[in-house]
């Protein structure tokens, strides 16, 4: 899907967010703004 | 083949009993053809229907109870275990947590019918604390209209149904042979496809560390987070820094909002 729309490179993270939790790395909070399916069209 | 149709009028309610049972346990042996048997021969007179739904719905009641404490005491480990068996385990897990995220406790009504979820809905309702009175009344509801949906159509069709069996019969082993090749092929395929994906994934996934690494240099990388609603909305939910959330039925819809002319790396649980 994300190939026909033209992306270079389309890559799943290994392990998912508990690999990136487990690995150490920084988390932020949830922000609402930036969940796409949310946002209103004006 | 006169004596094995005996011999189900005989234990055709405990042949049914164990069929269901082994069915909604997760055996892969479906009990369709026995539910549609035991229709034919209730309108033959040879069985009682009512006995035999009952039946049917005791034999899931039973399993999908099972399952249910599974749920509730071991929680997802239960629903990765029923998905890895699955044809199509990858999106399995995300499609059991939708559907229940969806329609909840009337999504039990209909889960039985629907190829991978009949087995996962009822763990699911142990995870996700269903009260248990509501569990057996949906649970028992959606038993019934499954059981007696295809035992209906065993006993509208009966004529039809003993034409099947009879020229079945006369092809002999070659229809059994036709149907194994059949099942054989879907299955080979299925699993073709798997390894085919997963080699893709292989090959294109990234590590956390590379990633971290990708948006320190300060390279321009999309992050798209695919968890479903409900992980979100938790307490104190968390993500990877700058990634944009979508859940994954929206996903085409989306396209338009997320940079394209860069990698997109995407995530869930």
């Amino acid at each position: 899907m994300f190939k026909k729309r033209g992306v270079r490179r389309v890559r799943p993270l290994s392990g998912g967010f508990e690999g990136w939790r487990k690995a150490g790395l920084p988390t932020e909070l949830v922000l609402r703004q930036t969940d796409l399916s949310e946002r209103t069209v004006i | 083949m006169k004596e094995t149709l005996e011999f189900v009028v005989r234990h055709g309610y405990a042949i049914l009993f164990v069929s269901v049972l082994a069915e909604q346990c997760g055996v892969p042996i479906p009990s369709l053809p026995m539910l549609l048997a035991i229709g034919a021969l209730a309108a033959s007179g040879s069985l009682n229907f009512a006995l035999a739904l009952l039946t049917a719905v005791a034999a899931c009641l039973v399993a999908d109870s099972m399952w249910y404490w599974l749920g509730i005491h071991k929680g997802s480990s239960i629903l990765n275990l029923l998905c890895r068996i699955s044809l199509e385990p990858d999106s399995c897990v995300r499609r059991t947590e939708n559907m229940f995220i969806r329609y909840g406790a009337p999504g039990l009504l209909f889960a039985k019918f629907v190829p991978g979820l009949s087995t996962a809905a009822a763990p699911l309702a142990g995870m996700f604390r269903m009260k248990i009175w509501k569990f057996a009344l949906a649970d028992g509801a959606g038993s019934l209209i499954w059981a007696g949906s295809y035992s209906a159509l065993g006993f509208l069709f009966r004529n039809q149904l003993e034409d099947l069996l009879h020229g079945a019969v006369r092809a002999g082993s070659w229809f059994f042979a036709f149907v194994a090749l059949a099942l054989g092929g879907f299955l080979l395929w299925k699993y073709v496809q798997r390894r085919r994906f997963f080699r893709e994934l292989r090959i294109a996934r990234i590590h956390p560390e590379e990633l971290s690494e990708l948006i320190a240099s300060g390279e321009t990388v999309t992050v798209v987070d695919l968890r479903n609603a409900l992980e979100w909305q938790e307490e104190g939910a968390s993500k990877i820094p700058g990634a944009v959330h979508v859940s994954f039925e929206d996903i085409e819809a989306s396209m338009s909002d997320i940079p394209m002319d860069r990698d997109v790396v995407l995530y869930c649980t």
